[in-house]
């Protein structure tokens, strides 16, 4: 089965957080679209590629040589040590870990790499007019994997954190009268200080409610409990809405109607079965 | 009378309308309309703006009632109307347009905030090509927790037998206790 759909309908940290969580292995291949406001836009791709979850390298090219690019840019990786080297792809290990075997990347090398790789992916969340298909029988690109990973999921709020357009998750992020309830006693993960004060707030109270507390503004209060929620940390839960703000609390859950005795849910199937 | 009540809901062009004709015996009451909003224009020429109803009289003084609600927000309120009253209640996923799964999540969030009552999640057009599998659709519709998530079956809205299996399914899950 397929994994496609546009920025527009499907949002790239959903989509991460559905690449976090379902644990998936494979190449995002990532098409931007011309935009109409902007002069000269062109279509672009870009290919993130995954295992079980984790990022494991991102490039805008498919030829393998993006790594490389990367390493003779910085001038890391000259032709003699070039000539050192395997195939990656006949080793089965990554180029940059290879590298580092050889003695020609440090640790931290690597994870400068690494980490320019990721701020290509995380550009990718400014992106609103785009496709994307995930293609979970790509093979690992041991040409362009430096060896180091990071969870999807983390990659995600890394890139919303940084966002600048969030024009692009307006259909998705929480509105003001929504409330907001903490999952869990302790986070499993780091979070940054605002979204730690918002998570520690969230206890079935709005979203405006808790700005307002906090003396910030609503909208970033929104979008800390976006990051919260897509990290599964707070869900939406519904108000009393004739309750002033401020004093906002989650509604009780009404009760199951009335039961229907058993001898008719028996019957019922007994009746779907022959008929069906 | 003895009625069990069962609501199918989802967004705007999942197959509830159809699901609903083909278990009714009677002709469904539909409250039908051509659209005119454009977005959903391009889905489909009519669509339901108050709600469906069906039934099915399988024994004297027993019967099944299906309403079908309409797909768009903004007839939210007769979501709250329909499931205040429902016993159990379907959830239809057209598995191949992932535009229509946060309006899904949606009307999951509003369902489940309203009632706890058993649920299964039938997903339709899953022979497209382009279809989601039901893992990735059960985590784009928040449904992360593999042990609290209601059952996800493929469902034939047009299949006589495909609709009477899900019904079954559905009953079934009325007859195990709710877990909360």
């Amino acid at each position: 089965m397929s994994l496609s759909s546009s920025f527009r309908d499907f949002s790239l940290a959903e989509l991460f957080q559905l690449v976090d969580q379902g644990r998936k292995s494979g190449c995002l291949t990532v098409c931007t679209l011309p935009s109409a406001e902007v002069a000269d836009s062109k279509t672009h791709y870009y290919y993130i590629w995954f295992r079980e979850g984790r990022i494991v390298a991102a490039a805008h090219r498919l030829d393998g040589k993006g790594l490389v690019s990367k390493l003779t840019e910085r001038g890391w990786l000259n032709q003699h040590s070039q000539g050192k080297l395997s195939p990656p792809a006949s080793t089965g290990k990554p180029l940059g870990l290879n590298l580092k075997t050889e003695g020609v990347l440090t640790s931290e090398q690597l994870n400068l790499l690494f980490a320019s790789q990721l701020y290509q992916v995380r550009d990718l969340f400014e992106i609103y007019k785009g496709i994307f298909k995930l293609d979970s029988k790509a093979a690992l690109p041991w040409n362009e994997m430096t060896g180091l990973t990071l969870g999807a999921l983390e990659v995600a709020l890394m890139a919303l954190r940084a966002l600048k357009n969030w024009q692009v998750l307006a259909d998705v992020i929480p509105e003001p009268d929504c409330g907001v309830q903490s999952l869990t006693n302790i986070p499993q993960m780091r979070l940054h200080a605002f979204e730690q004060q918002v998570w520690e707030r969230a206890s079935g109270i709005s979203l405006e409610a808790i700005a307002l507390q906090m003396n910030e503004p609503t909208i970033k209060v929104q979008q800390a409990a976006f990051r919260l929620r897509l990290a599964g940390l707070v869900e939406e839960v519904p108000l009393l809405t004739s309750m002033p703000v401020g004093s906002q609390t989650a509604t009780v859950l009404k009760p199951v109607q009335s039961q229907i005795g058993m001898s008719f849910l028996q019957n019922l199937v007994g009746f779907l079965r022959s008929k069906a | 009378m003895e009625i069990l009540r069962v609501v199918v809901t989802g967004s705007v062009g999942a197959g509830k309308t159809t699901f609903i004709r083909t278990i009714s015996e009677i002709e469904v009451v539909d409250t039908d309309k051509r659209v005119t909003e454009e977005e959903t224009a391009d889905i489909k020429s009519q669509t339901t703006v108050a709600f469906d109803f069906g039934r099915l009289n399988f024994e004297s003084g027993r019967s099944l009632h299906i309403y079908g609600t309409p797909g768009q927000e903004r007839f939210e309120f007769i979501w709250d109307m329909l499931i205040q009253k429902a016993h159990a209640y379907i959830i239809l996923v057209n598995a191949h347009r992932p535009e229509d799964f946060r309006s899904t999540r949606r009307i999951l969030k509003f369902m489940s905030q309203k009632v706890q009552i058993p649920l299964l999640i039938g997903l339709t057009h899953t022979d497209y090509p382009d279809a989601w599998s039901p893992s990735d659709i059960a985590i784009a519709l928040g449904l992360t927790d593999e042990s609290t998530r209601p059952p996800i079956i493929a469902v034939n809205a047009t299949d006589r037998s495909s609709v009477f299996a899900a019904m079954i399914t559905l009953i079934e899950l009325m007859q195990t206790p709710m877990l909360h």
